[in-house]
């Protein structure tokens, strides 16, 4: 019965792996580059500073700046919020927003500040682009689809992706014995042996992603216990979680309300300092001001970290009298429970917002690794499936559509990506449609390359298509150099390694693409002497091409 | 369709079609209906504080269907994987009901 | 720095651990040595991976804690495996001296006084 429980396994693994995997290598690849995507946004906003230009700003210059100018601009607001520049997550500028009480004419308001002078900057000073926030959010946003249908795709195919890294397991039946095995030049079993490799040697990080992205949904797509228990009032839900602790009159997450009476703000630096007893190591990226001016202000410090029971992402203080708001529990952490705390690491773990250069690398390398295992598990099943050695070079339609379709998204879905990079330094500058544009160059070139090989002869549109990729990948540090002065010549001197890591990134991965290209050619040329080449190449009028 | 190789040959009878499609329906929306009646159920006779058990419950439902999912493909009959589903919804339906019951006295 | 000798350390010591629980297993062996080596000194070998690999944990864990330092664990054991698997084929002896190179590379860090940790 084992066999028989293992065939079924292999069985599950194989449909359900082909028929989502080119969903799940658009998530996989998207994704992967959302890891990058505020050095990918500065990469497309060349005209924003170096590196070395640009000043990091610590709190001790940023927050007099925006309390000034919140006082002038929205003095009487409901809420003040700031952000200092935090490269690492995406915020280039010194930014504030805020909330004015209802019935006041524009009730929210934002802006960005010049860090020398504190006033408002004037203008955008750099093109307007969908940068690489735009790649990261198609991982689970799609394009193009309302929004719910793409979340429900997305589930669906996450939680196939879930089904085929189970089955696989459970297929492959040496995990242990094999673990290190990989036997290059051997046809179908090479290919079975990378899809193995790729697998194995990433499954707690494909795990993760893939069952933390579910929860991201969480109660779009297991609404049960939602529904039985809280009706569907997922705030309900919410309050209750976070404990009756924090509803109490002096704690502020109960509603918090104007008291009338005025109580000028004092420098918000001394409640950052207040903080540096909490988080030696860190520091205030955001700050928000509950009531500015009224005596019932609460003052709200923020970082970005992970949840660990003895950390926090937020503290709050009361203006009127310094202290801390929150029990002596919420002193070691907001304490929401197990189950929150599972899922807040699920969040942080998948988003990986927390990474050092680093380990962001190691991030990116594993999702790539991801994109490697979808591919070779398509291309495995063309493999196994080719027509073989009779002359006859028939294969069905089925087979036919998914050899075509793997050329189109392997090769085609990267040189998509490339694509919108090449439009983002080919669009006119002050064309207010740049970004969407560059998201349909993305889409266009993609849809090309799925067409084209229905117009050629497998093996040809592999290595074209591949040698494509390879040289929009590869040239692009060339046409930076045509079109910009961000290009390797500057940003290498400069030490700016976020910029010249991009330029040199494509650069690799363009040669990866050639190398690929050239690895394929020959294999459709040899003789059908070998029995394990994958397809046996009988000189026929097609092949001569 | 009993039991599948990894090597299924591309032809299958009209009879082992509507076999494969009766099972897979059953997998997947049997299946998903049996984890919802699965987590209503941890849900309500959840012990300790309610939201967290709620959450708790819900986040391994995708556990749990994926198990069913693959439970599915492994037994003889695409009957027998029907039969199996509604017994076990109806049992769970009963429970939960005098979960219910019990919560509001 | 700190994250870089941090995670050198680490992937140096991971990276000698699953080499030593590789070279454990008969068949590579006999890619490495020609031949397979006696059962003893695969456990021993074994042994020595477990330890390297409790070590290369411990040395991340004191960069990251946690959660987050687990993770980048498994990350380095990634990258460590996927070296290993992809050069094992066609320069088995060079998987070995990297594995060597990595722990001396550690060795030297720490008699230079460079902080590692330790």
């Amino acid at each position: 019965m084992k066999e028989t429980f293992r065939h079924s396994m292999t069985w599950l693994h194989t449909w359900t792996g082909l028929g989502v995997g080119w969903v799940l290598f658009f998530m996989f690849l998207t994704g992967t580059a959302g890891y990058f995507q505020s050095q990918i946004t500065r990469w497309m906003r060349p005209e924003l500073p170096l590196a070395a230009e640009r000043r990091l700003m610590a709190p001790e210059e940023g927050y007099p700046l925006t309390q000034a100018f919140l006082q002038k601009q929205a003095a009487g607001a409901d809420t003040w919020g700031m952000d200092l520049p935090s490269p690492g997550v995406g915020r280039e500028h010194l930014s504030v927003w805020w909330q004015m009480p209802e019935g006041a004419q524009d009730r929210y308001g934002n802006a960005v500040l010049d860090p020398t002078t504190g006033e408002r900057r004037e203008g955008e000073t750099a093109r307007s682009t969908g940068g690489g926030g735009f790649l990261y959010r198609m991982h689970y946003h799609l394009h193009y689809l309302p929004e719910v249908w793409a979340y429900w795709i997305v589930g669906f195919c996450g939680m196939v992706l879930l089904l085929a890294l189970l089955t696989g397991v459970i297929t492959h039946r040496r995990l242990f014995q094999d673990f290190f095995l990989f036997r290059p030049a051997q046809g179908g079993r090479s290919w079975r042996d990378a899809h193995a490799v790729l697998g194995v040697v990433a499954l707690p990080f494909f795990l993760m992603i893939t069952y933390s992205g579910l929860v991201f949904f969480l109660f779009t797509y297991m609404p049960a216990g939602l529904l039985a228990v809280f009706g569907g009032d997922e705030e309900r839900l919410e309050e209750e979680l976070h404990g009756h602790d924090s509803h109490t009159e002096e704690h502020q997450d109960a509603p918090l309300s104007r008291s009338g009476v005025q109580l000028p703000l004092p420098s918000l630096l001394d409640f950052v300092a207040k903080a540096g007893p909490v988080w030696p190591e860190s520091t205030v990226t955001g700050i928000r001001v509950d009531f500015p001016g009224d005596s019932n202000s609460v003052i709200n410090l923020f970082r970005h970290t992970l949840p660990a029971p003895d950390s926090e992402r937020m503290i709050s203080f009361r203006v009127s009298t310094g202290e801390r708001v929150g029990s002596e529990e919420h002193e070691h952490g907001e304490d929401h429970g197990w189950a929150h705390e599972v899922e807040e690491t699920l969040f942080t773990l998948h988003r990986g917002r927390f990474a050092g250069p680093l380990l962001r690398w190691l991030y990116f390398g594993s999702g790539l690794l991801g994109c490697g295992m979808i591919a070779t598990g398509l291309i495995l099943w063309t493999v196994k499936r080719r027509p073989k050695s009779t002359g006859s070079e028939t294969s069905g339609f089925g087979h036919s559509l998914v050899e075509r379709l793997n050329i189109g998204t392997i090769a085609g879905l990267p040189a998509g990506i490339a694509a919108y990079f090449w439009a983002n330094r080919l669009l006119p500058l002050d064309w207010a449609h740049r970004p969407e544009w560059e998201a349909h160059s993305l889409f266009i070139t993609w849809a090309a390359m799925l067409l084209y090989p229905a117009f050629r002869p497998v093996r040809n549109a592999w290595v074209e298509e591949l040698g494509f990729a390879a040289a929009l990948f590869g040239l692009l540090p060339f046409l930076n150099v045509l079109t910009t002065d961000r290009h390797l010549g500057v940003t290498l001197p400069a030490g700016d390694w976020e910029l010249a890591g991009f330029d040199l990134t494509m650069m690799a991965l363009g040669l990866l693409f050639a190398w690929t290209a050239v690895r394929v050619r020959p294999k459709w040329e040899a003789f059908p002497a070998s029995p394990d080449v994958p397809e046996p190449v009988r000189p026929t009028k097609s092949s001569m091409a | 369709m009993d039991s599948p190789s990894s090597r299924v040959p591309l032809r299958r009878t009209a009879d082992q079609r509507w076999s494969l499609f009766f099972r897979t329906l059953a997998a997947v929306v049997g299946g998903y209906v049996l984890t919802s009646l699965m987590i209503v159920a941890f849900s309500l006779a959840w012990p300790g504080h309610r939201a967290r058990g709620v959450l708790g419950v819900s986040m391994l439902g995708f556990l749990i269907y994926a198990g069913i999912v693959m439970w599915a493909f492994t037994v003889r009959t695409a009957r027998r994987v029907w039969w199996t589903l509604l017994l076990a919804s109806v049992a769970l339906g009963i429970l939960i009901t005098l979960l219910k019951l019990q919560k509001a006295t | 720095m700190n994250e870089l000798i941090f995670f050198f350390t680490g992937g140096s010591l991971a990276y000698a651990g699953v080499v030593c629980w590789c070279l454990s297993q008969k068949r590579h062996q006999q890619q490495v040595f020609r031949e397979a080596l006696p059962l003893r000194i695969g456990w021993v070998l074994r042994l020595c991976g477990v330890l390297l690999l409790a070590g290369s944990l411990g040395q991340v864990l004191r960069h990251q804690e946690g959660i987050a330092g687990a993770a980048a664990w498994c990350g380095l054991l990634t990258f460590s495996n996927l070296l290993l698997i992809s050069l094992l084929p066609y320069a088995p002896r060079l998987v070995v001296a990297l594995g060597l190179a990595g722990v001396v590379g550690f060795g030297t860090l720490v008699c230079l006084g460079i902080p590692t940790g330790f």
